[in-house]
């Protein structure tokens, strides 16, 4: 006996209880849910802006940075940047590129001088911890 | 030599020093994030309504608006006016219509918190005609998405003595897909719920859905939608494209 007898008949009599339109909608289903899954694996890549971790403060505090100009580094790069565009993620310039990217937007978004180094020093200390 | 004078305004836009932020990702639906406190940005708004029926005529809808960041979290603007050219069958007009005050508070973070909120305001005063909006923006912003909600409810008190009056509640949806910081696309969708009179007695809703499309550059942005009227309601506008240019200032 066939070995795939047993599964075709399976399958035929799936076939014969399902209507047409229901088998189309779910193809559609699974056709929309690839791009979709691919869609949600690129954006998982960006996610928020990562959280300031006890490691960050200690290497802040070598490099001469307060644990809160690092909040507030967050707290601005989160707030400020998305009023003209998406927020990059940390790893998406080059640490030599950052200073000149803060320096270059920081009129656009009002930012003091202190705001600029408190961006670019949690800029810079998330970017260590990746 | 005519050109000179537009040249001139081109050149000097170009060369002010970039101040400001509030990028409009979508011509339809407002976003959650207020623009940062010292912040001053003027806007321009120009709609074309485009309508086949005998009901409606075209028209060309102007708007100057001009938005100051007061906190990190409350934006005011002020429409300085928004007036029309209407192209009807018998003649065509050009009219003021209105000036209004806008009031922005931002809840909550579209990045860091689960959805970005922001309460909105506006009070929209003109020739007889006196108007109350009210809306709750939502946005989520996931990597180079930004995906945006508004529901507004809206009142209107307008004619002799402001006896006529109207409602209407919109939801609008949309998403924007950032290509790089300078370049975005993507689509919106809008329905409406009309209530003439404040009564629900005829049922009418609109739906309009297009793309749109934003271009930023320097402290100046420029973004364009169009809205096709998917339903078929009488005296709505078939086509909306809208178009809008800001400048920090």
């Amino acid at each position: 006996m066939d070995p795939s007898f047993g599964i075709r008949r399976k399958l035929i009599s799936l076939s014969s209880r399902v209507p047409a339109g229901a088998v189309c909608a779910r193809a559609l289903i699974c056709a929309g849910a690839a791009p979709c899954l691919l869609v949600s694996c690129e954006l998982a890549r960006y996610g928020t802006p990562p959280p300031v971790t006890s490691q960050m403060a200690v290497a802040g505090r070598e490099q001469h940075v307060e644990v809160a100009t690092l909040h507030h580094g967050r707290a601005l790069f989160a707030q400020r940047c998305i009023e003209c565009h998406t927020l990059p993620p940390v790893w998406h310039y080059r640490a030599e590129d950052w200073p000149e990217i803060v320096n270059d937007m920081s009129r656009r978004a009002s930012l003091s001088p202190s705001d600029r180094t408190a961006i670019l020093a949690y800029i810079l200390a998330a970017r260590r911890e990746l | 030599m005519r050109k000179s004078p537009l040249l001139a305004l081109s050149f000097l836009i170009l060369l002010l020093p970039s101040l400001s932020a509030g990028v409009r990702h979508f011509g339809f639906i407002y976003e959650a994030p207020t623009s940062p406190p010292g912040a001053v940005e003027m806007e321009n708004f120009m709609t074309w309504q485009y309508a086949t029926s005998a009901e409606r005529s075209d028209q060309l809808a102007f708007r100057h608006e001009f938005e100051f960041g007061v906190t990190d979290r409350f934006q005011a603007s002020i429409y300085l006016a928004d007036w029309s050219y209407q192209n009807e069958r018998r003649h065509s007009a050009l009219r003021y219509a209105d000036s209004a005050v806008e009031l922005i508070y931002n809840l909550s973070n579209p990045v860091v918190d689960p959805v970005g909120l922001s309460i909105y305001q506006e009070i929209k005063g003109g020739n007889r005609l006196l108007e109350w909006e009210s809306k709750l923006i939502a946005q989520k912003n996931l990597g180079p998405l930004i995906l945006a909600y508004n529901a507004t409810l809206e009142a209107v008190w307008e004619g002799e003595h402001l006896s006529g009056r109207s409602g209407e509640f919109q939801q609008a949806i949309g998403a924007s897909y950032e290509l790089s910081p300078r370049l975005s696309f993507g689509v919106e969708l809008l329905h409406e719920f009309l209530f003439p009179n404040w009564q629900d007695e005829k049922k009418l809703t609109n739906l309009f859905v297009g793309p749109n499309i934003s271009y930023r550059r320097g402290n100046w942005f420029a973004t364009i939608a169009a809205l096709a009227q998917a339903t078929d309601t009488e005296g709505e506008p078939d086509l909306q494209v809208r178009f809008i240019f800001g400048v920090g200032l």
